[in-house]
């Protein structure tokens, strides 16, 4: 079930709401756990108990992995501390493999099976606990709900954001379920659900129609302009949904923490990612990158540990050829520069260094939307006038302008930091807020009238 | 007075809340969509109570004649503006909500458990007529319009057998791109796929928009006019201007609603009215264009079983005097009988590379009078 989805918001939400409010404080950990297990049910029954499974294995786990206080005074360890370490040690590396094989196992076979729903997600989720506690970050989670409902809650058990545990773990414990949060959550989900339907889905279409009349056909103007469609489309589709899920996690009482930070503001690579799927980036960055000695060890020796970084993140994004060209792009784009910042060659002009990126992104995003790599390779020469079209007609990107260029500009005005200003001037006024819940409806309305459009990564 | 500002105070902060709900009941009142809430609950009602019947109950969901039953969620918007936000509604009270699926057959409702949820697939199709592109206007060509000579014709003799079963010779010929100059092509998104990747679009006339149907096809206020600010509808255009030749494809936005019946009886009335309005026009009525085995097994009221029956009644129309009926599906489909799936990208719409292959259909199938 997506969030962007007329039975999650005429049904789903406000059942669940309903019954939330109406379950008493002691209950409601189990009115969540419950409701979201049916809100998995509901988008993907035949894994359900895969994911029961592992929250149940990975909580027993977490029981064997807590570190025991060094005890102070004492310089040499007593045989049973260190057997205590030993077998602490196995136990996440066999816990950490296993999770990691069923995860790998899924990718390899999705282009037969389907991928679980959320797999990816939940999955680091999960390692980053078990992770988190056997560093002693935190101390292990006794209580099987409150492990069930930090791996599960549906906010972010489909698409995220990856939680470390110290973000929600008070609140796990003890939450409070008040009208302003629920209302103020809701209002964010809003924001998201506009960006997602009003945004997102039309400016889609572009991309879309791209994709119907078929890569060789497209006029050179066109598949820049498709491109960039499609970079606002992912952009607002996942900002969106994370949006969303930090909107709902809000009414529940929890501070999600966020994904997105104006990521086509940067200026260059590195930096992009730093601001784009947040969560993601540094869970790599906590438990890959900085393990394998980050960039502390000599430049060698972080180029090539940016390069496993960068290819775990195109495996985790799909397990077609084309992802690791995405990655591949980024890694080299990342190496230069830095290489570049340590000769201190820079851009001359702002302008310039914010061009790159939109024009480097962009075609990397190209690469990330086409598996197919012949299709890919014809896309790109039509960037480049490498390839001959087939028949191209000419003034065909006129026409889509036309049809859907103003989005395609609301798109990239809605980049700036100017929306999120906006919507931080308007929200606590009420006529703000009375234009936010009409726009909700405006929202319901486009889901009625032309279906679904499912939210690009759930398949992750 | 106090209290009065409190409870004003209160309302201005709870603004968001109250016209959320607000502005919930009066969209669904206005809309007619109560029945969001409504129809799964039927459902499982009818559901529950065809577990306790012996009789009338059918696992099998058959879905050839793609009917549904009546309570489909009304558009909300509002039918004028074709050229605009043509849209197809979304059959949300299909009964998937609860993973049903619930059509209707020779009128008694049958009832059959679809699957309780599949993971949305991450593939970015087209939304085929579903989509909100908006229509594309189309200039016809300048009204005076140079008359070619024709190059040489291939003529070709084949047997065509009609409804009595008497074998009528239908004589083709085969022309080139001049001939049609003085052709209309009347059709819904596919056929702007030819407007754009045909090469006809200086030299033959299109009435031709996203999600057209055969219900809105002579109202559609899609034709511009030459000095004229505004649009004219089909019907009105057709008034003004006589063509030759005229090429119409509908049928496959409708698929979601009504039957083939309904479809049928709304596409005789407008055959007869072009008649009407074209005399002297030879008309080709074009069998809807598959789609490919892949999209067709997506389980929605789009299905190639559903576009034969379709393209079997229309074929019927054919009197082979003045109206004729043409399969571009014979050079387009695979073994299986489906759309070509090398030829699409999304399953619904030919890629512009390939449209010259119904082109040529069109040319090498020109009815000798």
């Amino acid at each position: 079930m997506i969030f962007s989805s007329v039975e999650f918001l005429l049904w789903f939400l406000p059942i669940f709401f309903i019954l939330y409010a109406i379950s008493p404080n002691k209950f409601k950990d189990v009115t969540l756990l419950l409701g979201s297990l049916v809100f998995y049910a509901l988008g993907d029954i035949k894994y359900l108990l895969l994911l029961v499974i592992s929250v149940c294995a990975n909580y027993f786990v977490g029981l064997r992995l807590e570190k025991i206080a060094a005890r102070s005074g004492q310089s040499k360890q007593t045989k049973e501390e260190i057997d205590i370490e030993k077998s602490r040690k196995y136990i996440l590396i066999t816990a950490v493999a296993v999770n990691v094989g069923i995860l790998l196992l899924f990718k390899l076979l999705s282009g037969r099976i389907g991928l679980p729903l959320g797999i990816s997600f939940y999955t680091f989720q999960v390692l980053a606990y078990l992770i988190d506690v056997y560093r002693g970050k935190i101390h292990k989670e006794t209580n099987i709900l409150r492990m069930a409902n930090y791996v599960t809650m549906f906010p972010k058990l489909v698409s995220g954001p990856i939680v470390s545990y110290d973000e929600v773990e008070k609140e796990l414990g003890s939450r409070s379920f008040t009208l302003e949060k629920f209302q103020s959550g809701l209002q964010l989900f809003t924001m998201g659900l506009m960006a997602k339907v009003l945004l997102a889905d039309r400016v889609g279409l572009l991309w879309n129609e791209v994709e119907v009349t078929g890569f060789a056909s497209v006029s050179t103007p066109l598949a820049w302009l498709a491109a960039l469609a499609y970079a606002m489309k992912i952009y607002f589709d996942f900002y969106g949904y994370s949006l969303m899920a930090v909107g709902i996690g809000r009414m529940l009482g929890f501070q999600l923490p966020a994904n997105f930070r104006t990521p086509y503001m940067a200026q260059s690579v590195r930096e992009f990612y730093r601001r784009w799927h947040i969560t993601l980036g540094r869970w790599f960055r906590e438990y890959v990158y900085i393990p394998l000695g980050g960039s502390r060890k000599g430049e060698l020796r972080t180029i090539c540990n940016l390069l496993v970084v960068w290819l775990l993140t195109s495996i985790w994004h799909g397990n077609t050829w084309n992802f690791l060209i995405w990655g591949g792009i980024l890694w080299l784009c990342i190496l230069l520069e830095r290489q570049f910042e340590k000769r201190g060659i820079t851009w001359k002009w702002k302008f310039a260094s914010h061009l790159y990126l939109w024009v480097v992104i962009t075609i990397s995003w190209v690469c990330f939307a086409i598996p197919d790599v012949g299709e890919l390779s014809i896309y790109l020469g039509r960037m480049f006038g490498l390839v001959e079209g087939i028949s191209v007609s000419s003034g065909d990107w006129l026409r889509v302008l036309q049809n859907h260029g103003i989005w395609l500009v609301a798109a990239i005005v809605a980049c700036t930091p100017c929306l999120e200003k906006l919507y931080h001037k308007c929200k606590n006024h009420w006529l703000g807020k009375v234009v936010l819940a009409a726009l909700f409806w405006v929202c319901v309305w486009r889901l009625l009238v032309e279906g679904n459009n499912p939210f690009m990564y759930s398949v992750f | 007075m106090e209290t009065l500002k409190k409870v004003f105070m209160w309302i201005k902060e709870q603004a968001f809340l109250i016209t959320l709900v607000l502005v919930g009941v009066i969209f669904l009142t206005c809309t007619g969509n109560w029945n969001i809430y409504g129809d799964p609950i039927v459902h499982t009602a009818e559901w529950c109570k065809t577990l306790f019947a012996v009789e009338n109950v059918q696992e099998d969901y058959t879905a050839v004649t793609g009917n549904l039953p009546e309570s489909t969620i009304q558009s909300a918007v509002s039918d004028a503006d074709v050229s605009g936000d043509e849209l197809l509604v979304a059959d949300v009270s299909h009964g998937d909500i609860f993973g049903e699926d619930v059509s209707v057959v020779n009128g008694e409702k049958e009832v059959s458990n679809g699957d309780a949820g599949e993971p949305y697939s991450a593939e970015a199709e087209a939304p085929a007529e579903g989509e909100t592109g908006p229509g594309v206007t189309m200039t016809p060509p300048k009204y005076a319009v140079s008359q070619n000579e024709m190059t040489e014709n291939k003529i070709n003799g084949v047997v065509e057998q009609t409804q009595d079963n008497q074998p009528r010779q239908i004589v083709y010929k085969t022309v080139e791109d001049d001939y049609f100059a003085d052709a209309l092509f009347i059709g819904d998104s596919r056929t702007v796929g030819m407007y754009e990747y045909g090469g006809l679009k200086d030299i033959s006339t299109f009435y031709a928009t996203t999600g057209l149907t055969i219900h809105k096809v002579l109202d559609a206020s899609i034709v511009e006019v030459e000095g004229q600010f505004g649009k004219i509808t089909v019907e009105e255009a057709l008034q003004q201007k006589q063509f030759a030749n005229i090429y119409f494809m509908l049928g496959i936005n409708e698929m979601g609603t009504g039957t083939v019946d309904t479809f049928m009886e709304k596409y005789s009335e407008v055959i007869a009215r072009i008649k009407e309005l074209q005399p002297d026009a030879t008309i080709y009525l074009q069998g809807i264009m598959q789609v490919t085995t892949r999209r067709s097994e997506k389980g929605d009221y789009i299905h190639i079983e559903g576009i034969n029956a379709r393209n079997e009644e229309i074929a019927k129309l054919a009197d082979n005097e003045q109206v004729y009926y043409l399969d571009v599906n014979s050079v387009l489909c695979d073994e299986e009988g489906g759309l070509e799936s090398s030829y699409t990208s999304d399953g619904v719409h030919l890629k512009a590379q390939y449209i010259s292959i119904w082109k040529e259909f069109l040319k090498e199938h020109v009815v000798v009078q």
